[in-house]
């Protein structure tokens, strides 16, 4: 039986509820991590393994905090008003929470997919201490066509969703204000344009907190998005957020070079705190 | 509105999301709904969470489990959804899921819970519906599967498992076997038919329809070879009980099909009065497209308002699907 340190909840934020499930350390916590997840079927996918994630990061020392954006999940409210910089505010609801819960120790944002569009948008805005990205896209419209892809490719195949369409008819319809079924969640011309110029925001040259990208597909180190600071891992395949025939794939080497990640930032911070 | 609540049972603690029932009714009845397959309690696109918030607005008390392992609740589980699948075929939740409905029933003062859910909530449903008759007043199931994996088919003819060793040969020798072992697979063949493999779009391009070769393939007076034959008595005596049981299921797919060929096998002779039988026209397994998850809310809404309320509204189905009633 799982200990009692394991334990959900809501955040109010507005009207609406903001699901979230901390995972606290036992003893002392050497930092503490917002996990802003993936969206939508790739959620779905990844759940097991993000939840393993997080307890993962609790028996080495560090918190952990899995959330579901609004509209999402266990969540309250209607996914078909929210965009990206509402999710963006619900990882500060986080960020905020796990300030309160763990004062004085270093904060760490973590994505994965969509949620490392999320999170690296708030670490350019917020005063966080490190800031992981595991297989971002490039941008949160890449990313919302790569959804459409994959929609209109099972739609083709199985003969479901009705008329067939291309993407770029799903584009026009968004466009013109309709909503969108996509994988179960009714998106809107609002939701598609808050992800317009939505570019992953890599922190600036000049940043010196500790921050990570980390590629799954095994990409040799050249083609590293943020030479420096990126970091190249081979995952199983198909990827632990699709289709996948494992529910536990062997993801030891991501999940101890996440957790020395998040560890290391702790590391820092009571270092700068000492020699300050 | 949704709370969160612990349940510690048969030595695992499970999360689970309470809805409360808008006005609250004594000894009323309540809906439980299981994790889909390996998926969290919410479900695919939400269906769960979002029919429980209709549901309890219609004056039904919902609640969301997640079994061990799954969703938030920790336990042990196996490495692949292969495996998993076998696990829920076989029953391997059932007693979780009953010591679950005996103790909401007891804290929340409940006649009875209606059960079910998509794919192996469906499963764990029914048969907690046929071991433990008290209290489960009625069964949903979406997309149930009453068919074995391959494995335990072979398994169940009497045929040996390979050992690992002797499989890794057999897959070097023969790199060709996946395409051949599809040709020569019923698998293969019935994910072809119904649209749900790879290959599924070759049968644009064929002549012949699907349903004659499907018509072909089936011997519909017969329980297939694949079938979960305990599952399928389960059901046989859960229907002939009366218990009211909704069976939806995607138009046209693997379930669907497998379904109708158990329906007509197993129940010929049998009352099915208080069985309704939904298909949904141009959708999935998940339900995820073609409008289905608002359509299978509906239908659910409506007929729990049929069976189960007292003053409750039924709320209207929306209309983007095929009805078929059974015969009383």
């Amino acid at each position: 039986m799982q200990a009692l340190t394991e334990a959900p909840g809501y955040l109010s934020q507005g009207e609406q509820s903001l699901y979230f499930v901390h995972h606290r350390a036992p003893g002392s916590c050497r930092a503490a991590v917002v996990l802003a997840g993936p969206l939508g079927l790739e959620r779905a996918h990844a759940y097991i393994v993000w939840t393993r994630w997080a307890r993962h990061l609790a028996a080495r020392g560090v918190d952990a905090l899995r959330l579901d954006y609004r509209g999402t999940g266990e969540s309250t409210g209607r996914f078909e008003d929210m965009t990206l910089p509402c999710w963006e505010a619900d990882l500060r609801a986080g960020l905020e929470y796990l300030r309160r819960e763990r004062p004085g120790v270093p904060v760490v944002l973590h994505g994965l997919r969509l949620g490392a569009l999320l999170a690296a948008r708030v670490f350019q805005t917020d005063k966080v201490d490190g800031l992981l990205l595991w297989d971002p896209p490039e941008s949160g419209r890449a990313h919302l066509m790569e959804v459409l892809r994959r929609k209109v490719a099972a739609d083709n195949l199985e003969g479901t969703g009705g008329q067939a369409r291309s993407r770029e008819d799903y584009v026009a319809e968004l466009e013109a204000g309709g909503f969108m079924e996509v994988e179960g969640f009714p998106w809107s011309r609002g939701f598609w344009r808050s992800a317009e110029a939505y570019d992953l925001a890599l922190p600036a040259r000049d940043d010196a907190r500790p921050w990570r990208a980390v590629h799954l597909d095994g990409r040799p180190a050249e083609r590293c998005l943020a030479p420096g600071h990126g970091r190249s891992v081979r995952a199983p395949r198909p990827f632990f957020w699709t289709t996948s025939n494992r529910l536990l794939p062997e993801l030891g080497e991501l999940f101890d070079d996440g957790a020395s990640f998040a560890a290391g930032v702790g590391a820092v911070e009571v270092s700068k705190g000492a020699s300050s | 509105m949704r709370e969160l609540f612990q349940l510690d049972v048969k030595g695992h603690r499970l999360w689970g999301t309470y809805h409360p029932a808008a006005a609250a009714k004594p000894g009323r009845v309540g809906f439980l709904f299981l994790n889909p397959g390996h998926v969290p309690r919410s479900g695919h696109g939400g269906l769960s969470a979002r029919a429980a918030d209709r549901l309890a607005a219609q004056g039904f008390p919902c609640f969301r489990v997640d079994l061990p392992g799954l969703g938030d609740s920790d336990g042990p589980l196996p490495d692949t959804t292969a495996e998993l699948y076998q696990l829920v075929c076989g029953g391997g939740f059932v007693e979780v899921a009953e010591a679950i409905h005996a103790e909401l029933l007891k804290r929340h003062g409940l006649d009875g819970l209606v059960m079910g859910g998509l794919c192996g909530a469906a499963t764990t449903s029914l048969y907690l519906a046929d071991r433990a008759p008290e209290g489960v007043a009625g069964v949903f199931l979406f997309e149930p599967e009453f068919y074995l994996s391959e494995q335990e088919a072979a398994n169940a003819d009497g045929e040996t498992p390979l050992e690992d060793a002797e499989k890794r040969t057999w897959r070097s020798r023969l790199p060709l076997r996946r395409v051949t072992s599809k040709v020569f697979s019923y698998w293969g063949w019935m994910r072809m038919l119904t649209r749900e493999n790879e290959y599924a779009r070759l049968f644009r391009y064929v002549p012949f329809p699907r349903q004659l070769l499907l018509d072909w393939l089936m011997d519909w007076g017969r329980l297939p070879a694949v079938a979960n034959v305990p599952l399928v008595r389960a059901w046989q005596r859960v229907v002939q009980r009366g218990v009211p049981v909704l069976v939806i299921t995607a138009e046209g797919k693997l379930r669907d099909v497998f379904f109708d060929r158990i329906h007509r096998a197993a129940f010929s002779d049998l009352k099915v009065a208080m069985l309704e039988r939904l298909r949904l026209r141009g959708t999935n397994h998940i339900f995820t497209t073609g409008g289905a998850i608002d359509a299978c809310i509906g239908h659910l809404s409506r007929w729990a308002g049929e069976h189960f309320g007292q003053d409750a509204t039924p709320v209207v189905a929306v209309p983007q699907v095929a009805e078929l009633r059974s015969a009383s």
